[in-house]
């Protein structure tokens, strides 16, 4: 009895929580009402309210001043609070996904494809967009029609998402030690590397004089092909449809779907990684080691990494100061898919109570440069200042420890980048997204025509975990050069319900092509 | 005859060795975790963990100190979840075993069997998070950190077997003296559960203290996070940098990847208190071990 009058009690503590937090929303609208009486732009007065954003990363100490300014400067046009809450990323995507589950009510989200954006799409957690887009985001709809982006990021027909407007092509570079190889007498210049062959005995090289580093490390990719698969496909005209082992030749209209260790490719690819841990190029011990590769060239015990335009553009900022890179691209000659614009976007949740208001801001975002400063960087004076055109930490801010002024570089904010009105910074210099944006329109860097499209794993989950089983115990060793029955694991695959996946695969690609072609 | 002498004699020697073996199988691993918080990155990279740190240094303390407010913060909420939940959690608990304990009480059979199934079943995540946010409104605040553990079944059913085994006699001779319900429990039954409830006071505190799941689920509020979810989210962080190293965005957040020695430095930090309340507290959690057992 007693027992349950301290339930009731607690639960009514829990209901008198509730009731002040509406109190407090409720007090909100009434206090800044009067705002409403002093605008004139809009024909109708607006309602105001509050959206709440959710990113990954952790959260800077000066963003709710930040918000709280950009939410004051704009009051006049927006009439919006903003709640920006962090999310670290080792839980972002699952927690999303439960919040999503129980039909919580937020406005906008960051989503990537390398996060749980599939996922997301799956459990129907974002807003279709099509009539709202074009109505309150007119210059930011423009935008996305003469890129072509929204391609992507359509479902069914319906526009789920918006992807960030920046381009971009990753295929693969080499990146070296230049200060070394220049000392040691074997350097080569921007671009001097462009086959495997030659790559081979650029190493071979470096393996000699630079005994006490890694001469390259096999790293890990997203994906399971590794570096040196990955290069291979590029050589063979295979694209990776980055889904548990799968590729399709990019020259082939029908898309039919092959199995990556049934390629030519696959096979140079092992017999290229065997070469290397014979020729002590790669270490064994390179499957086990979970080190981040970056951080092992930045610490100096790596000569060569595989690497990206971007990457290899990019300032160095590494700890060692020492260090000086020089990056070649492989394969030139061989076309190579641009980086998906899903590679960061924003999207607004179905139950999301303003979803127009979001598309107001995401517009302003789009033509207003003071707005985008104050979002990207900050308070100017505060928290950034501008040195020619780049922004920096104001002077007198420790870089280390800048306390509440701490907002530049905000995890997340990739999704709202705008190639218009970015910014240089330390590792980014002038001109770097222009060169990224030409890079990606060169002749062999194409669109891919199967972007947007997101496997449903649920018809085959148990082959794909077979599959997956496999592929850890004999695929991943093999392209490591650890073990070479190529045949014995095309075998095993085949044992491991392959055709079936396939079969329902290529089902799902006809079924998007299909509807990309109704259009 | 000798040998038995003998062996009696060498008996607490071969006890001594045992005890000191397993001591410092216990003692070594926390041992590493200090030294390894006071080692360079550059050893442990290189020569792995050690017992004594090759150079000592104290970057990870420093950079941790960078952050002290954060970290103030989060003890500050961990003291007070741990401090507020046990007392309330106790109080509750036991209320509902000593109700559950009285004989003259008509349904107690039916609400242990509803204390029972929530020990064998559950809804999943996705409808605890419902109950949770949608119908007990607990986001974002400090409770959403103490309420959801406030009532367990196992606890429930230990103290209910302890004040089971205190006389019925006790309650009527109280109830003869004029005392109410509320005073029985109060002045005689909670004084005489005092081992019980020091042993399961511990156990509840612990597990506030080590608790991140529910800062995780239910809190966004980065002023409300609790010391042991500032250690997952390191860990969880360096997780996630390994599986997205492709992805040019994470990268680039150099700031991402913490070293070992901070991670062993932000270790100490959550377990340092723990340590020593430990030896205060150990009598009681030898003597109430037992504590649910038959009486006898």
């Amino acid at each position: 009895m007693l027992a349950c009058a301290m339930m009731i009690v607690s639960a009514l503590i829990s209901a008198c929580s509730k009731t002040n937090n509406e109190g407090a929303a409720s007090s909100q609208p009434s206090s800044s009402s009067s705002g409403q009486s002093s605008e004139s732009a809009a024909a109708e007065p607006l309602k105001d309210v509050t959206l709440k954003f959710y990113f990954g990363g952790d959260k800077p100490a000066g963003a709710d001043a930040v918000w709280a300014a950009i939410s004051e400067k704009y009051k006049d046009i927006l009439h919006a609070k903003f709640e920006v809450k962090f999310i670290p990323w080792g839980d972002y995507s699952n927690k999303l996904l439960v919040m999503a589950a129980s039909g919580d009510k937020w406005d906008l989200n960051f989503d990537a494809e390398w996060l749980g954006y599939s996922q997301m799409i799956g459990k129907n957690a974002y807003l279709p967009l099509n009539e709202l887009l074009p109505k309150y985001a007119p210059e930011l709809n423009a935008k996305y029609e003469t890129s072509g982006a929204l391609e992507a990021a359509t479902v069914n027909g319906q526009v789920l998402s918006l992807p960030w407007t920046m381009k971009q092509n990753h295929r693969p570079f080499i990146q070296w030690r230049k200060d070394l190889a220049d000392a040691q007498g074997f350097g080569l210049p921007h671009n001097g590397i462009k086959t495997m062959e030659e790559l081979d005995a650029f190493l071979l090289k470096a393996k000699e004089t630079n005994s006490d580093k890694r001469v390259f490390n096999i790293g890990f990719t997203s994906g399971y092909p590794y570096n040196i698969g990955q290069i291979m496909m590029l050589k063979y005209g295979l694209a990776d449809l980055n889904f548990h082992g799968f590729v399709f030749d990019m020259n082939d209209p029908t898309f039919k779907i092959i199995p990556f260790e049934q390629t030519e490719a696959f096979k140079e690819a092992a017999a290229w990684a065997k070469k290397w841990v014979d020729d002590g190029i790669m270490s064994k011990d390179a499957m086990v080691d979970k080190t981040d590769v970056n951080t092992l060239f930045g610490n100096g015990q790596v000569f060569s990494q595989y690497s990206t335009h971007e990457h290899s553009s990019q300032t160095n900022n590494y700890p060692d100061k020492a260090i000086v890179t020089e990056a070649s691209m492989l394969y030139p000659d061989k076309p190579f898919y641009n980086r998906s614009p899903l590679a960061n976007v924003v999207g607004i949740n179905k139950n999301s109570p303003n979803p127009e208001r979001v598309l107001m801001f995401l517009n302003l975002l789009e033509t207003d440069r003071e707005l985008y400063d104050m979002v990207m960087y900050g308070v100017e004076g505060v928290n950034y200042q501008i040195k020619d055109e780049a922004a920096t930490l104001p002077d007198g801010v420790d870089k280390d420890n800048p306390g509440n002024k701490a907002y530049l570089g905000w995890a997340s904010q990739w999704a709202f980048w705008k190639p218009q009105f970015i910014r240089p910074t330390e590792v980014n210099p002038a001109g770097f997204w222009q060169a990224e944006s030409d890079f990606a329109n060169q002749p062999n860097n194409i669109n891919n025509p199967l972007g947007g499209l997101f496997f449903d794993p649920e018809p085959i989950k148990n082959e794909l975990a077979q599959r997956d089983t496999v592929q850890d115990e004999f695929g991943k060793p093999i392209l490591a050069g650890l073990k070479t029955d190529i045949d014995g694991y095309i075998a095993k695959q085949q044992a491991a319900g392959l055709d079936t996946i396939i079969a329902e695969l290529q089902k799902q690609v006809d079924a998007f092509l299909a509807s990309k072609s109704d259009k | 005859m000798n040998t038995r002498t003998k062996f009696r004699r060498d008996a607490p020697i071969t006890i001594y060795v045992i005890v000191f073996l397993i001591s410092a199988a216990c003692i070594i691993p926390f041992l590493m975790v200090i030294s390894g918080s006071l080692s360079t990155q550059k050893d442990i990279m290189e020569h792995g963990y050690s017992l004594i740190p090759r150079n000592v240094t104290f970057v990870a303390y420093q950079v941790l100190f960078m952050k002290i407010d954060i970290i103030l913060q989060a003890y500050k909420i961990t003291f007070l979840v741990t401090i507020i939940g046990t007392v309330a959690s106790l109080l509750i608990n036991a209320m509902v075993a000593y109700t559950i304990s009285r004989k003259s009480v008509k349904y107690r059979n039916a609400i242990s069997v509803y204390c029972l199934i929530t020990i064998l079943f559950s809804g999943g995540m996705v409808p605890w998070y419902i109950v949770c946010i949608n119908y007990f409104h607990l986001k974002d605040q400090l409770i959403a950190l103490i309420v959801p553990y406030l009532a367990n079944a196992w606890y429930i059913f230990l103290l209910r077997n302890f004040i089971g085994s205190i006389p019925e006699e006790l309650h009527e001779s109280a109830k003869i003296d004029g005392a109410g319900e509320m005073r029985t429990f109060a002045q005689i039954i909670l004084p005489l559960s005092k081992p019980a409830l020091a042993t399961i006071g511990l156990f509840i505190a612990l597990g506030y203290w080590n608790d991140w799941w529910l800062a995780l689920m239910l809190v966004d509020d980065e002023k409300l996070r609790p010391i042991q979810f500032l250690l997952r989210v390191i860990v969880s962080n360096i997780q996630f940098l390994q599986s997205q190293i492709g992805t040019s965005e994470i990268r680039n957040l150099t700031d991402m990847t913490p070293t070992e020695g901070l991670k062993m430095a932000t270790c100490i930090l959550t377990i340092g208190p723990i340590i020593f309340l430990y030896p205060l507290l150990q009598r009681y959690f030898v003597k109430g071990i037992m504590v649910g057992a038959i009486k006898g």
